[in-house]
């Protein structure tokens, strides 16, 4: 039995939004993985996207997800209170991270000299577009920064789902948050007239 | 506590201008801030044209080979007999890992036992080591390990003891 003291601190249960699909695709309906799709392929696709900046590897890293996501789907277990959709951007995420790090190694391995501090300032200056200054200016903050932003501004998730998601408190989520858009300002803000 | 400009400036710093990404829990705080004082509003403008800038960066969507080749994959899964967990009972990772695990430890237990037997005693392993080194055929490996009945031609007794380095 449950004391009254124990049901007042306990953590309220929210059903998944996903319950049903998960439901389908443990009793092996075909519709079930559409449906999946139907509801979270744009937004994988879009955080890998934002975190990779090339269409070609997003819509890698995105089925990758859906793959793992089939496999995973019919054992899932959400007693934790953590909802599937934020299972999944977790997945790609990390997929994400994993790509750009070993991205980084090879860059690292194929260019021993120093990188010109200057060549990221150049390229925004040549491109006219604006999207394309936001992607360059994007492409520059760290990895984790980036993902932040990813979650908080293009997928409009909560703070305590970012923070889930990047394994760490609500507070270093802010902190990533903050850098992040301070480093935007500072490079973007100074050219908004000629962009806007 | 009541919200302070310190709170404000956190707040829109790390979310923006757009009040639907604040936090539920400070959102009405913040917005009664910002109809208090106008240097928040200036705030919130610097911030909102930041906001405008990525909001011009629009991932694409997928597309409909991406949608094609999950189901692809996934119908190909299933035809080559790949479950979905609650359904495999193929051994998965983690009891593959700890079979592996049993093995190495099991053969570190022998290989400390096998360290640990007297000198002038060789083992099975030494014995087959030394033939082996020595050039033998496959037959008197075999034997010498216990392996083959006495059909396989012998060394004398002398012969082992010379061969082993060992007194008889």
């Amino acid at each position: 039995m449950v004391s009254a003291e124990c049901a007042a601190h306990a953590k309220p249960m929210i059903a998944d939004p996903d319950s049903d699909v998960l439901a389908a695709l443990a009793a092996g309906d075909p519709d079930g993985l559409s449906e999946l799709m139907d509801r979270h392929l744009a937004a994988v696709k879009a955080v890998a996207w934002h975190m990779l900046g090339d269409d070609m590897a997003a819509e890698d890293v995105a089925q990758d997800t859906f793959l793992k996501a089939w496999q995973k789907a019919p054992s899932w277990d959400a007693e934790g209170g953590a909802k599937f959709k934020t299972w999944l951007v977790r997945v790609a995420t990390n997929d994400c991270l994993s790509r750009l790090r070993k991205k980084s190694e090879i860059l690292s391995d194929a260019l021993p000299e120093q990188v010109d501090p200057g060549r990221g300032s150049d390229k925004v200056l040549i491109d006219d577009e604006v999207g394309a200054q936001v992607r360059a200016a994007m492409d520059e903050l760290p990895d984790r920064q980036r993902l932040a932003l990813t979650l908080s501004h293009f997928q409009n998730l909560s703070q305590t789902e970012g923070a889930d998601i990047l394994e760490i408190s609500v507070s270093a989520y802010e902190s990533l948050l903050a850098r992040a858009r301070r480093a935007l300002r500072d490079h973007l803000l100074p050219l908004k007239d000629q962009m806007l | 506590m009541s919200f302070s400009a310190a709170d404000f400036i956190k707040l829109v710093s790390a979310y923006g201008a757009d009040e639907k990404r604040w936090p539920e829990d400070r959102r009405a705080e913040a917005l009664a801030f910002v109809q208090k004082h106008d240097t928040a509003k200036d705030i919130l403008a610097e911030h909102g044209a930041l906001d405008a800038l990525l909001d011009t960066l629009e991932a694409p969507g997928p597309s409909d080979v991406l949608r094609a080749h999950i189901s692809k994959s996934v119908k190909s899964d299933i035809a080559v007999g790949q479950l979905p967990a609650s359904n495999d009972n193929r051994p998965t990772g983690r009891v593959i890992f700890g079979a592996m695990a049993a093995s190495l430890l099991a053969a570190f237990v022998g290989y400390s036992v096998w360290q640990a037997q007297p000198v002038g005693l060789p083992s099975d392993a030494q014995i087959i080591a030394s033939i082996e080194i020595d050039g033998l055929s496959d037959e008197d490996v075999r034997y010498y390990a216990g392996l083959e009945d006495d059909s396989a031609e012998m060394l004398t007794e002398e012969g082992y003891a010379d061969l082993m380095g060992v007194p008889l």
